[in-house]
């Protein structure tokens, strides 16, 4: 008996020192990764003197895009602009890389490309893309904007910008194991009419000598003219001298500006609640026609034959259905609303009559026969590729860009379009 | 629908378990073979899981734009829990002193339901008298599983090791069956992941692994 005495003792001892070194403390950890942005300060002579013509540099985290004959100027949110050599569609070029701190919008007429550099204009002389020179400014015009949903403020007394730069960080927590629920604060630092800003439409036909934007551009050129739309003001800069803008005009839009997109003697202003109509027969003087109100959402616009086609999306904009609007504005006084169709998730579309082009985000591209407006055709579905934007260069060529790169397709035949090239883009999470 | 029948496979998992049991039960009955050497046991017990939660009380979402860690000091929130546990014990003795088996439980954490499938044994530690009262031993150790619980709209539980040695009485009743009080340590791994959740510009995901270190004590049945 004696043994199972020592047996029992072993048992227990080494049951109690199991209980001794593990305690009845349940042991949750919680690892959270999130995206989140942190305020950086810049002095202004900092953004005023950063300013660089340098080499070609790897395409990442792209904004907008704008063509001017042969080069494609891409935005790297709020770095600068790469400067691409299309002359061959099938092999395009990277040469430049353009260092503005603080760009989200560029226009070009002639040999001079306008630009902002968070709260100045800045206008530079192209004519050699690989040595760029800046040859003007017009300061102060801009107090804030928001790109990729972050919003810079601008302080004029201390002469500093605030911007957020987004960040993702992942740490450790000793949490509850579910049993309480906590709910942790959320502070939203952004402006809710953020837009996305990879989402983008092309212009109409170009006036000559200046290049296409986006239908999701902040910045235009008409005449002699370069609109500029801030969050509620739309700017207007005489550029009779192209090297030195002159401020001539501010009117006050309201709430939540979004794009602006010039059609023959209009310009069309898209905000998050609606679309305002401006007669531009006086391009030194727009004036307000009438406003098209729809659900909140993004909504790029294009317009051609008098028809403007409005693409809703959910997103950081609003909650709208996502669909597309084909809206009747030959008389401007009164725009109606002609049928509303289906999308997935639209982003920014481009229109080449008959042929419409909408981005899916992340279901791909479509081509559309919009021959008739009351019965649109789905002609070609691209999948398997992210689309944002789309610009067709004029028939035949049409340019489009996702997260994973810059797409160029032959749409000679919408119903069967042809990759001619692709740039990547290094991926961002 | 799917989830329809999710359910009608996780009862009718249980259900066949319980079959099997029945035709031990059964197949001692007729004392035939194996279970003529091997007798069968059922221990079925209920009680509470004893332990307590520490947690880190100031805890900021994903959004927030000064995170921490550094700018706040971690502070720490003590709980105590108590949680129900259920468990049944389905064995044939080995030999006169030991028996080998499967063990099926339910343990409630809170929301969280976890059901353990486990291989146990039972030992009798010390007898003073032929069919008199015992000290006994048991340990369990399985995997628990999530086949009883409802996840709340985007997360995702997912079970993990369990682990509980125990010790206690076994007080034989006239009929030949037994009460049992089982005192012991229970350890369970669990998972919980969220998905992500915000927009493309604030977004936050996260996993939490659980262990739970309980001290659990047990009053059952024996036959």
């Amino acid at each position: 008996m004696r043994k199972n005495y020592f047996k029992l003792l072993a048992v227990v001892l080494s049951l109690g020192v199991a209980l001794g070194n593990t305690s009845c403390t349940d042991d949750c950890e919680t690892t959270r990764t999130y995206r989140t942005t942190s305020p950086v300060v810049l002095p202004v002579e900092q953004i005023r003197n950063e300013i660089a013509s340098q080499g070609p540099q790897e395409l990442i985290n792209l904004g907008k895009i704008y063509v001017k004959d042969n080069y494609i100027f891409i935005n790297e949110l709020k770095k600068g602009l790469h400067i691409i050599d299309n002359s061959n569609p099938q092999q395009p070029q990277n040469i430049a890389f353009l260092k503005i701190p603080g760009v989200i919008d560029m226009a070009v007429k002639d040999n001079i490309l306008y630009a902002d550099n968070y709260m100045d204009v800045v206008t530079f002389d192209i004519t050699d893309p690989k040595n760029v020179k800046q040859t003007g400014r017009v300061k102060d015009v801009f107090t804030y904007g928001t790109a990729d949903g972050v919003t810079w403020a601008y302080n004029q007394q201390n002469q500093s910008v605030t911007d957020y730069e987004a960040k993702i960080v992942t740490d450790k927590v000793r949490s509850s194991c579910g049993f309480e629920v906590l709910t942790p604060d959320r502070i939203y630092y952004y402006n809710d009419m953020a837009y996305y800003s990879g989402s983008k439409g092309p212009t109409g036909p170009s006036a000559s000598g200046t290049g296409q934007g986006g239908s999701m551009a902040r910045f235009t050129i008409y005449d002699d003219f370069l609109y500029a739309v801030s969050q509620n003001d739309l700017l207007l800069f005489n550029i009779k001298k192209l090297t030195q803008p002159v401020q001539e005009n501010k009117i006050n839009l309201g709430w939540g500006i979004e794009t602006i997109f010039p059609y023959k003697d209009k310009l069309f202003i898209g905000s998050t609640t609606g679309m305002y109509i401006f007669d531009n027969k006086n391009p030194a003087k727009p004036e307000r026609v009438t406003m098209f109100e729809h659900a909140r959402a993004c909504d790029p616009v294009v317009v051609a034959n008098d028809i403007a086609y409005v693409t809703l999306r959910s997103g950081l904009c609003g909650v709208a259905p996502n669909r597309l609007d084909l809206i009747d504005v030959t008389n401007i006084y009164s725009p109606r609303l002609l049928k509303t169709y289906a999308m997935d998730n639209p982003a920014g579309l481009g229109i080449d009559f008959p042929s419409l082009f909408i981005c899916e985000g992340q279901y791909g591209l479509k081509s559309f026969d919009a021959t008739s407006s009351m019965d649109i055709k789905l002609q070609q579905h691209i999948k398997q590729i992210n689309a944002f934007d789309v610009i067709p260069l004029g028939g035949k060529h049409l340019l489009m860009v996702g997260k994973d790169g810059l797409y160029q397709y032959d749409t000679s035949n919408p119903k069967d379009m042809k990759l001619l090239s692709k740039i990547s883009v290094k991926p961002v999470s | 629908m799917k989830n329809v029948y999710i359910h009608i496979n996780k009862i009718s998992l249980v259900f066949s378990m319980l079959l099997v049991c029945t035709f031990a039960v059964k197949a001692q009955d007729e004392k035939e073979g194996f279970f003529r050497k091997h007798k069968f046991v059922n221990m079925t017990e209920f009680g509470g899981l004893f332990g307590r939660i520490k947690y880190q009380a100031n805890y900021y979402g994903g959004w927030y734009p000064y995170p921490y860690p550094g700018n706040y000091p971690d502070q720490y929130q003590i709980k105590n829990k108590v949680n129900l546990s259920m468990q049944t014990f389905n064995g044939v003795y080995i030999d006169s002193k030991t028996a080998a088996g499967i063990t099926i439980g339910v343990d409630g954490y809170g929301e969280t339901v976890l059901m353990p499938l486990a291989l146990g044994v039972r030992r009798t530690l010390l007898q003073k008298k032929e069919g008199g009262s015992s000290l006994q031993a048991g340990i369990d150790a399985g995997y628990s599983t999530t086949w009883l619980n409802e996840d709340n709209t985007g997360f995702h539980t997912k079970g993990g090791l369990l682990v509980s040695p125990t010790i206690g009485y076994r007080l034989p009743m006239r009929n030949g069956s037994a009460w049992l009080i089982n005192i012991g340590y229970r350890f369970q791994r669990a998972e919980y992941k969220m998905d992500r959740n915000g927009n493309e510009v604030y977004w936050t995901e996260s996993n939490e692994v659980r262990k739970y270190k309980r001290m659990v004590l047990r009053l059952g049945i024996e036959f």
